[in-house]
């Protein structure tokens, strides 16, 4: 699979398992429409963002770097915005683009090189 | 095993057989390239070679006297390494005498003995390399790998970590595989969905 849709599908999937685990806590519940729309966006961003540097970038190392560190950018902008929750937001945030970024690097296909 | 079956292919396909493959006569070369040597029992038989192919250095031509240049009427070849069907003197030979002596070899460089004992269930022989020289050592000729490419290629998906052609295995055997040529995305996930799990823990309390 393209690695560019990798990131965005798997971005999308783990953004809104994340977005829902808040239904574990009682005083997200009510807003958990929104936080699971939230995530799964912060998600897709982190995603496309993966995915295009893994193709532009060819090293495992670096993708699960760039995943880690745009992870957890993303995930420290919504703190910001909740006031809070920086532990509970910003690790499981790093974690999802650690992960994006190892699967667009290992599974992703690369552009297709073209004949000359 | 590779760089063995490259050579063999193209001199089964150019019609010669070698008849008397073994570690013996298996060398490295000087710049890691493999040489297969002692074609003195190699028998020309008829060329593979596709109708566009052409063979500008030494052309095939096989003819009743050429395949009979060697070996005929009489018992030709290395214990162990030898084939059936090479043992007998009464049948014609083909290219997949030569596949059954790469099995051996195989098995010698699995085990370290001397072919013709292949390991046992509870040895440490992996079952798909062990089902690779099994098919490769097959008594029949129509039961083995039909070439020495379709052979390695079995060895390259068992090092790959794919399904070998030689070995049907179990659904649990397949999820073994899967799980341990996926390991760290397996391990990844796990980390993150235990943290999860954690974090809903931590915060009933």
């Amino acid at each position: 699979m393209n690695k560019v849709l990798l990131g965005l599908l798997l971005g999308a999937i783990l953004g809104a398992i994340d977005g829902m685990t808040a239904l574990f806590t009682p005083e997200a519940r009510a807003e958990i429409t929104g936080i699971v729309i939230g995530s799964t966006i912060k998600g897709i961003i982190a995603g496309i963002l993966i995915g295009v540097f893994a193709r532009k970038v060819h090293s495992l190392a670096l993708g699960i770097v760039f995943g880690l560190g745009i992870g957890l950018l993303l995930a420290f902008i919504v703190a910001q915005m909740q006031h809070g929750y920086y532990f509970q937001i910003m690790l499981p945030g790093g974690m999802v683009g650690l992960i994006v970024g190892y699967a667009t690097q290992r599974y992703g296909r690369g552009p297709k090189l073209q004949q000359t | 095993m590779e760089r063995i079956a490259e050579p063999l292919d193209f001199a089964h396909a150019r019609g010669f057989i070698h008849r008397d493959l073994k570690p013996d006569n298996i060398m490295i070369g000087a710049f890691g390239e493999v040489l297969v040597m002692d074609w003195g029992l190699a028998k020309v038989g008829v060329s593979n070679l596709g109708p566009g192919e052409t063979e500008s250095t030494a052309a095939v031509q096989p003819t009743q006297n050429s395949l009979r240049l060697t070996g005929q009427g009489s018992v030709l070849g290395t214990r162990g390494y030898m084939s059936p069907e090479q043992t007998r003197t009464d049948i014609e030979i083909d290219h997949r005498t030569d596949i059954f002596s790469l099995g051996a070899i195989l098995t010698f460089m699995l085990t370290g003995s001397a072919p013709g004992e292949l390991p046992t269930a509870s040895d440490s022989v992996p079952r798909p390399l062990r089902a690779i020289c099994e098919k490769a050592m097959a008594f029949e000729p129509n039961a083995r790998y039909q070439s020495a490419r379709e052979m390695t290629a079995d060895i390259t998906h068992y090092l790959n970590g794919e399904p070998v052609s030689a070995y049907p295995e179990t659904l649990l055997e397949r999820s073994g595989r899967v799980l341990n040529q996926h390991r760290t995305a397996v391990v990844l996930v796990a980390v993150y969905l235990l943290m999860r799990v954690l974090f809903i823990l931590f915060a009933r309390r």
